[in-house]
């Protein structure tokens, strides 16, 4: 990577990036890769994530011009962010594709049953486990891509409604309305699962 | 069996938890370049913005000219009337004897 003056803020890199000076872009880059591969890496598969994240800094890049300066370059990038991992499951939804899991409804019944086990005892302490993540993934993968995007931002990363819907681009109602009918039917899925 | 409320409350919330505790993975090796280099394929910014608004007047021109295009024949077909000669090839067709006599 090139040499670059690390005291220089976003808005001047921009700057220099619109002026012509493509180079200086990859200090963005470098700056903001690891907030765009948290938020990237929370919503689409593992095998995914640099691809979405690709996609993001070039959508970025690309729009730069609209962008000229102004707040947080930051906020900015995480709204585009987001609207790509949305625009992934889009197209994955509008494909039909199988893209998370490819465990049995026997196997999901049996890691419900687990889940639920160590959720009763002390939920949260061993968070990291594995299944958990198969059983949600698997539950989500039943949810619109538009439900899903407002299911992560507002009930699993527990955003204030009002930054979800500015994520979004969608008005405060409309993530509200979403938020809680995408939070009914996740707990339908998971009651339906255990019932079978 | 259904589950009650509480049971499906606790094993939601075990759930976002563990999809909290995701870590994200480093970018590859090459991943930085990758992205660069599609970057550099677009052109700098300002020769694009100049290739952007040429292209834009030009379409903006032609849509005038088109649109003025359409009001002249849009004029012609009101005062002139629309014939379909497709329709009267296919009536002719049909039954050449109405059109003889």
């Amino acid at each position: 990577m090139r040499e670059y003056d690390s005291t220089l803020s976003d808005a001047e890199i921009i700057e220099r990036v619109i002026r012509g000076d493509v180079d200086t872009f990859e200090c963005l880059l470098e700056r903001h890769q690891t907030r765009v591969f948290g938020i990237v890496a929370s919503r689409v598969p593992r095998r995914d994530v640099e691809e979405v994240a690709h996609d993001a800094f070039v959508r970025a890049y690309t729009s730069l011009a609209r962008f000229e300066g102004r707040g947080d370059f930051g906020a900015w990038l995480s709204k585009i962010a987001v609207r790509a991992c949305h625009d992934y499951w889009r197209e994955i939804y509008r494909r039909r594709e199988q893209p998370m899991s490819d465990l049995s409804e026997a196997q999901l019944a049996s890691l419900a049953r687990l889940a639920a086990d160590r959720s009763n005892r002390a939920h949260g302490e061993d968070a990291s486990t594995h299944e958990a993540r198969s059983l949600l993934a698997w539950a989500m993968d039943k949810l619109s891509a538009e439900d899903r995007a407002v299911l992560e931002l507002v009930h699993i990363e527990e955003r204030p409604v009002k930054e979800a819907a500015e994520l979004l681009g969608w008005s405060v109602v409309n993530v509200k309305v979403r938020a809680y009918r995408s939070r009914k039917k996740l707990r339908a899925i998971l009651e339906k699962l255990n019932a079978e | 069996m259904k589950r009650n409320k509480k049971e499906i409350e606790d094993l939601e919330r075990y759930l976002f938890s563990a999809h909290r505790a995701l870590e994200a993975p480093p970018p590859g090796p090459g991943w930085r370049e990758s992205v660069m280099s599609d970057i550099r394929r677009f052109g700098a910014f300002e020769e694009r913005a100049n290739g952007e608004a040429a292209f834009s007047n030009f379409a903006w021109r032609f849509a005038m000219v088109t649109g003025v295009v359409a009001l002249i024949l849009l004029a012609y077909i009101y005062s002139n009337g629309f014939v379909d000669y497709q329709e009267i090839a296919a009536r002719y067709l049909a039954n050449p004897l109405d059109f003889i006599i």
